[in-house]
This record gives C-alpha cells, structure tokens and sequence, in this order.
C-alpha cells in the first residue's frame, strides 16, 4: 500500500459468503486502512450488512452508510 | 473473496487472509439470532448424530470457550451453540475442524432463494444396536455426508435440503417431513435397501412427503441423492424464496414425473417396491432397549429441548465411557443414547443417572416432548422450553399415574416455522401473541391429532391464541377427556379424528377439576 492516502475507495466484494465472513473481510480491511481512506464493501448476506455497519461504528469509523445497488445486493461505505 | 474493483487501490495483507477464510468457508458458518444476547450460533453437523465421548468433551470444551457453558441438541441431530462472537469464528472453526465435524451454511439469512445446502442427514441413532431394525444405514449414510461436505457446487440450492437415511423400523428420522427420505426396507424377493418418499417439510404450509413405490440397492443411495439434488439445483424454483423449498418443485413436478425422471437418470437401478414398507407406530427409542449385540443394552436419556451444558457433557462422556462404549448418539427427538451398557449393570447406571437429573421411569412422553430455542432466534415470543417444562410438569401434578398410559408427542414451536414440528405431533403448540385485559402477552395457537408414526398425518389446529398461562390447563382438559372417553386402545390422534375442531375445543375449555379420577 502507498504511503499516501488514497481519494478512492477501496473496494472489496465478499457477495456470496455468509456469516461472519463478510465480517472478517471487513475487520481485516479496515486494519490496512488509514484514517479517513474510505472502504465500500459488496454484500449479499443480509444480516452481515447490520453487523459490519454495527462493527465499524463500534470501531470508531466516522462515517458508515448502506445502499441497496441491485437485487440482493448492497454496498456499504465506511470512512475509517 | 472476489476480485477487488480494478479501480480501487489494492489492499495487500487481505490476499493471504483469503486463503485462510476460503479453506473454512466451503465448511464452516455461523448462522443468524436474535435473543438472549446472541447474534451467532454454530450448528455443529453430527452426521447420523453419533459422536465419541472424546467428541462429546471436545464439543463440551468449545460451549465453554465460545459459548458460556451451554449447548443444545436439536432435532436434526446437530450440537448448536449461542452467543458466538463473530471475532473468534475462525477459532471456534479451527477447534471444529479438529474435532472432526463441520456446520450448517446458514444461507437462509440470504433474502433471496440461493445458498441453500444439504443440511445434517438425520438416521437411526440405534443404527447398529437396534434389534428390530431392517439393517444398519449409517454407513451410507456417512458416505453420502461426506460426498457433499465442502463442495461448492452443491451450495447454492435455492434452499436448505433435508433428508434422511434409516434402517430402521420405527419412524424415529420422520421420514414423511424429509425432502428426500431413504427408507430402509426388504423386497418381495428377500433384498434389503430402501424405498424412498420425497416432497415432505413443514413450516407455515406443511406438506407430507409422497411415497415412491421404489427400490434401490444400498449402494445406489449416493448417485440417488446426487441426482436429486442436482435436479434441485438446477431446476428448482428460485423466484420466491418464500415458495423454493424442494417441496413446492415436487408437488409441481408431481409423483409420476418425479419417479419417471429418476427412472430415465438412474435407468434398471431404480426398480419397483412390491411390499409395504412395515413401521412400527413408534418414534423415538424411549427408555431401555436391548441391542442386537447379547448382553447389551442402550438407554436413551430424555433431555427436554436438547438443553446441554458443559458439565453435564463432561459427565455423559465420563459415565458412557464406564459403563458402555466410548460414544453417545443423539436423537431428532433431541435425547441422547448411552450405547454398549452391560444389561447387568443398569441399576447401578439408574442411579448415577438419577443423580445428574434423569429418571428412566415415568410418561413416555418425556422422550417424545420437543421444544424449539425460540428465545434465541427471537421470531418466539417466549422461552418455549421453559413453558413446556412447566406444562409438563402441571400435568404430572394433577394427573399423576394416569400419564403413563399416554402416548403421545408433545411439541412447542415459537412461530409457524415449526422447527419443534408441532404442526405433526399429538399436541402441537405454535407461539403467538393474544390481547389480554387490552395488553399484548404471549400465547399459543393449539394443534391436535398430528402424528408423526404409522399413517402420519397434519394436525387440526383447535384453537387460536391461548394465554401461555392458560395452555397448561387446556390441555389438561384435552388429556382427560381422552383418558375418560377414548374406547378400547384408541390413540390419541384416532380420539382426535373421532371429533369434530369445536368438540375439541369445548373439551379443551371444560372446568375439569372433577374430570381427572
């Protein structure tokens, strides 16, 4: 990883894994990540879209969001 | 993990922990909950439900480390833990992965119908012991288990897939409610293999499974299962997730097409049944059995809901390694067998067993009670456990003796989903809620006259919205109107087809006070 902060997002797409899995991508991403890089996570698995936006803002990210961007498929968006 | 966005920066250190992740995830899951504190749960497979007592202490150390101390045996044969933090998964499925044992996917949490996967095949927990059984299945049915663990491609059926594979005479695997059900059985001509039903589930909209009026050799129930599963996946419905359980495709497909498409697929391997398969009315392997093996017997210790804890784990292990064989088997009706005991050594074990909390004499019922976890998966709308063993143990108190000429199943499901299967048990009771003096309190819808033995068949539900507080003494009313009115040796669901819903439900209401003697 560079050593500058990146403008764009860091994207990683965990559709098709279910519980924790997502979760566990998330956490570990997020540890990679600096402070205010931003993270967008691809997800199907209905529940991990409460638990990671529940583990980000537990971890002190300071913004996260949640969209739907097709069918069964969501993004969430965290600035850590 | 998928690829990352060819836009994004790439986050190194994450391609490594992939591997990690995809060498448990084909395995491993924690499923989805609500209650009692718990987010995750593992739903520990046990393949025919038999483990060592080694296992048994491994699985007991995990409920310690992973799940404060508790563990539940469910109707699928599995171990389910709760309160799982989702940071130590990968832990608790390194310790699974010793152990020997993977878990349910758990794709139901997924809003659409995909990532469905073959769930824990239920068989005969006396597999091998039983004296009346037709043969013992278990090893086609362990071969058949690790056929589909860990394949990829056999993890996005539109839903979960359940089946079972028994030898067994008795109905103990409940193979009407199975999306597909090997059922062990011997031909016109001496051989032994299986029929099978298919198209059986339960839940909100219950359907028994239709009988195929086939045979198959033993060795065939592999390439059987594959083609049905295969046939599932690629053509099951996958529009409504509410409609894509296998059940909804073979009531479209019908008995006829289904058969002939298996015929075609499998071609001289699938031949014509020409006897009745012969079951026994009985369920579960209530109490004391003598095994096929001489000297031997097996006992079947009745735990209410499957609830388990870690001590109490540690303590089956220790005695089963005692006085028996060094393993337990655990049932759908959520009890767990002590095989290999020297039959001249069942007092001494009566008495330790006593001492831990279980006595062998008593209402078979005891053996044939269910109960869902609904105060974990949060759909409930109370402790059904907790309720039921309170029921229970209202009935002993006013009917004393005379519930040990009951027959009968009792199941306790937090919400249509029926994961007790009270919509086929004697006594069903579903979770709702009811208004009460203008508040909301928890109550049960009231089902009676299922049966899940012989000539199973869908309960009546009688009445809507019992208070919880008052489930207890309608039934009490229900039982002694059956002890007091039944003729001759007639069952309790026969008593129960005798009368019409409003009969029932006037028995039900009845000041029985007087009724009981």
């Amino acid at each position: 990883m560079s050593s500058e902060i990146s403008s764009k997002p860091h994207v990683i797409d965990v559709r098709g894994y279910s519980c924790p899995y997502p979760q566990y991508f998330t956490m570990r991403a997020l540890r990679t990540l600096r402070e205010d890089e931003v993270l967008e996570i691809l997800l199907d698995n209905l529940p991990s879209l409460e638990i990671v936006q529940d583990y980000a803002r537990k971890h002190g990210c300071k913004s996260v969001s949640a969209e739907k961007i097709g069918d069964n498929v969501w993004k969430i968006t965290i600035r850590k | 993990m998928n690829h990352e966005s060819d836009e994004a920066p790439s986050l190194s250190m994450l391609s490594e922990y992939t591997d990690e992740i995809e060498r448990f995830a084909d395995r491993y899951a924690l499923g989805y909950e609500r209650g009692e504190g718990s987010n995750q749960f593992l739903r520990v497979k046990i393949p025919n439900g038999i483990l060592s007592t080694k296992q048994l202490r491994d699985l007991a150390e995990m409920a310690q480390t992973y799940g404060r101390g508790y563990a539940e045996i469910t109707t699928r044969q599995d171990i389910q833990l709760h309160w799982i933090d989702a940071e130590k998964a990968l832990e608790a499925f390194r310790d699974l992965e010793r152990v020997g044992f993977t878990t349910d996917k758990c794709g139901q949490a997924y809003p659409g119908a995909r990532y469905g996967d073959v769930r824990n095949i239920v068989g005969c927990p006396a597999a091998g012991i039983d004296r009346d059984e037709i043969f013992d299945a278990s090893p086609i049915l362990m071969k058949v288990t690790e056929f589909f663990v860990g394949k990829r491609t056999y993890q996005d059926l539109p839903r979960k897939f359940k089946m079972s594979i028994s030898g067994c005479k008795r109905n103990c695997t409940l193979p009407h409610i199975q999306d597909l059900a090997f059922i062990g059985v011997k031909n016109y001509d001496g051989r032994i293999g299986f029929t099978l039903s298919a198209g059986g589930g339960i839940g909100a909209e219950p359907k028994l499974a239709e009988p195929l009026d086939i045979f198959i050799e033993p060795e065939d129930a592999l390439e059987v299962t594959r083609t049905v599963v295969e046939l599932y996946r690629d053509y099951g419905p996958r529009i409504y997730k509410a409609k894509a359980r296998f059940k909804y495709m073979f009531e479209s497909w019908g008995r006829t097409k289904f058969t002939a498409y298996l015929k075609e697929r499998l071609g001289g391997r699938i031949e014509d049944l020409k006897v009745e398969p012969n079951f026994l009315e009985g369920v579960e392997h209530v109490g004391v059995n003598r095994q096929k093996q001489d000297g031997k017997i097996y006992v079947t210790l009745p735990i209410l809901g499957g609830i388990l804890s870690t001590a109490l784990m540690l303590s089956l292990a220790e005695i089963a390694e005692r006085y028996g064989w060094p393993e337990v088997r655990l049932t759908c009706f959520q009890n767990l067998i002590l095989p290999g005991i020297n039959d001249n050594e069942l007092l001494q074990l009566k008495k330790e067993l006593k001492v831990l909390g279980f006595d062998l004499e008593g209402p078979s019922y005891k053996w044939t009670t269910v109960a869902c976890p609904a105060n974990f998966c949060g759909k409930g709308v109370e402790n059904t456990k907790t309720r039921t063993l309170e029921i229970m143990k209202y009935l002993e108190s006013k009917m004393g003796d005379r519930l040990h000429d009951l027959r009968l199943t009792l199941s306790t499901s937090g919400c249509p989903n029926s994961c007790a299967r009270h919509v086929i048990a004697d006594v069903g009771l579903q979770g709702t809620v009811v208004r009460r003096d203008g508040e909301t309190v928890p109550g049960y819808n009231i089902y009676l006259g299922g049966g899940p033995a012989g000539n199973p068949s869908i309960g009546r539900i009688v009445k809507v919205g019992v208070a919880a507080e008052q489930v207890k003494d309608y039934l009490l009313n229900i039982l002694s109107a059956y002890l007091n009115r039944r003729v001759g040796c007639e069952s309790f669901r026969d008593f129960c087809r005798r009368y019409s819903i409003e009969e029932l439900d006037s028995m039900g209401l009845q000041i029985v006070e007087g009724e009981v003697n």
